[in-house]
């Protein structure tokens, strides 16, 4: 299992999950992408998508307005 | 204590926020006789800013052709303490305690200067649409569909088109 | 949810410390609320827009509601709880909008600049006004709303853009006569209730923005499995 992250800060919607997208794009099946934001409204929106999708989702609130978004590419 | 700290975390959906925002808004016309709006207050900030510099932005022609809106703001109160410009504080403080009462607030820079150059560039473009169209998303848009007004119905419709091309550059630039 | 996925999350965080910033908050309320009477004794109507300033700024924050959002997601990512959700806001509001305007006209002829509520003239300069908005609200990341919520919340980006909207609100004061000769002083103000009749009105605007909610609905579930 690979391990990617893709570096968020200060980047404001919808950056991060089109960043995340198209990184899910390039992975292996059986890897996690981690997408650490400190935008509050990425939790919600990337989490919506990926349950949407059916991939394994986790918001962690890692910091004081810090986020760290974990998906598993299933398929 | 631990149930009160998840609770006051816990986002609400997007359904609860905007029934909410619509009750408020009724609120706000009922009370104190205007529907929301944001760059009013905007433009009179700009405007006090304006006069510090020894400028007078009053006498364009602007404000005579809004006389009727600026002139009991301007004669009773003042460009920086008005009802406009206290709505917009408002909301800065309120979404400031909401952020404190999750315990999320973060200072956050900015990333680069391609971040900054779009951020500008994104704001005057906002800021000179709305003089044309009369108000933002929200004065022209949120408030004038209840309103019954066409002009709100027509600004819908163009400002997803310029979404659509603002996404496509965003894409293209920012990403 | 993977045991590995698990067990990464777990390894990552172990024992972070968390600050709790709920005094503050709690602190910053009182100290708005007792403003809130200041205003009220020099007068009513600041104390009621710094009240529901507020209000509406948690409201925001507690439901990250996002205006620029609610217009650009539908396309970019086939999500339209935003759209929905701002349709909601509207049903209401028509409602107590009606309710408002009824009186209003009932009492006072239609003088479009005193009617209560935004009615404004249509035409051209709203096309323009409006696209060059839309461009700018996605670009900049967030509209005027988004703007004053993200700089509640400590965005630092946010403040460039304020910066912008007073730039471009005063320049386009500026320019306001070129478009007013042009464009804006042949331009007609249609409101609805003068061309039919108030029940009519209220319920067929309900209606569309109903229909609306549903095609939104349909449309998400229709595109959004392929992305």
């Amino acid at each position: 299992m690979a391990v990617r992250e893709i570096d968020c800060l200060y980047e404001l919607c919808p950056v991060p999950l089109l960043k995340a997208m198209k990184e899910l794009k390039t992975m292996e099946v059986g890897d996690v992408v981690i997408i650490r934001s400190d935008h509050s409204c990425v939790g919600a929106n990337i989490k919506e998508w990926a349950v949407k999708n059916q991939y394994p989702v986790e918001v962690v609130e890692v910091e004081d307005g810090e986020w760290e978004v974990y998906i598993e590419k299933t398929k | 204590m631990k149930p009160i700290v998840t609770w006051l975390k816990k986002p609400w959906p997007y359904w609860v926020g905007g029934i909410l925002l619509g009750l408020l808004n009724v609120i706000l016309l009922a009370m104190s006789g205007i529907s929301w709006q944001i760059t009013s207050g905007f433009l009179l900030w700009g405007v006090g800013i304006l006069k510090w510099f020894g400028l007078d932005p009053l006498s364009w022609e602007y404000f005579e052709h809004f006389q009727h809106y600026y002139e009991p703001v301007i004669t009773k109160y003042n460009v920086f303490l008005n009802q406009y410009t206290i709505l917009n504080m408002g909301v800065i403080v309120g979404s400031f305690i909401a952020t404190l009462l999750a315990s999320q607030l973060k200072w956050k820079k900015i990333k680069n200067r391609r971040q900054l150059v779009f951020a500008l560039l994104g704001g005057i473009m906002m800021g000179y649409g709305t003089r044309l169209a009369v108000g933002c998303n929200i004065g022209a848009f949120f408030s004038g569909i209840p309103s019954f007004s066409l002009h709100a119905w027509v600004f819908g419709l163009f400002a997803i088109l310029g979404a659509l091309v603002g996404s496509k550059i965003l894409i293209r630039f920012l990403l | 949810m993977s045991n590995e996925m698990a067990r990464l999350i777990e390894k990552r965080n172990g024992a972070k410390k968390k600050k709790n910033q709920i005094p503050f908050g709690i602190i910053l309320l009182i100290l708005a609320l007792t403003l809130c009477i200041g205003f009220w004794q020099k007068e009513y109507k600041l104390a009621i827009c710094w009240i529901l300033g507020i209000g509406i700024g948690i409201v925001l924050r507690y439901s990250r509601f996002c205006f620029a959002a609610a217009l650009r997601d539908p396309f970019l990512v086939k999500d339209t709880r935003l759209f929905r959700g701002m349709l909601l806001a509207m049903m209401v509001s028509t409602i107590g909008f009606a309710v408002i305007q009824y009186v209003y006209i009932q009492k006072n002829p239609i003088e479009y600049d005193f009617i209560p509520g935004a009615v404004t003239s249509v035409g051209i300069h709203v096309v323009i006004g409006a696209f060059l908005f839309g461009v700018g609200m996605v670009i900049a990341g967030g509209c005027s709303s988004g703007v004053l919520m993200r700089i509640g919340e400590g965005h630092a980006l946010q403040w460039m853009v304020l910066l912008g909207f007073f730039i471009g609100t005063i320049l386009g004061a500026k320019h306001y006569g070129f478009w007013y000769e042009h464009i804006i002083e042949h331009a007609k103000t249609i409101y609805f209730f003068e061309y039919f009749d108030f029940k009519i009105v209220v319920l067929g605007q309900l209606l569309v923005l109903f229909g609306l909610y549903v095609l939104a609905i349909w449309y998400e579930n229709r595109y959004r499995k392929d992305m």
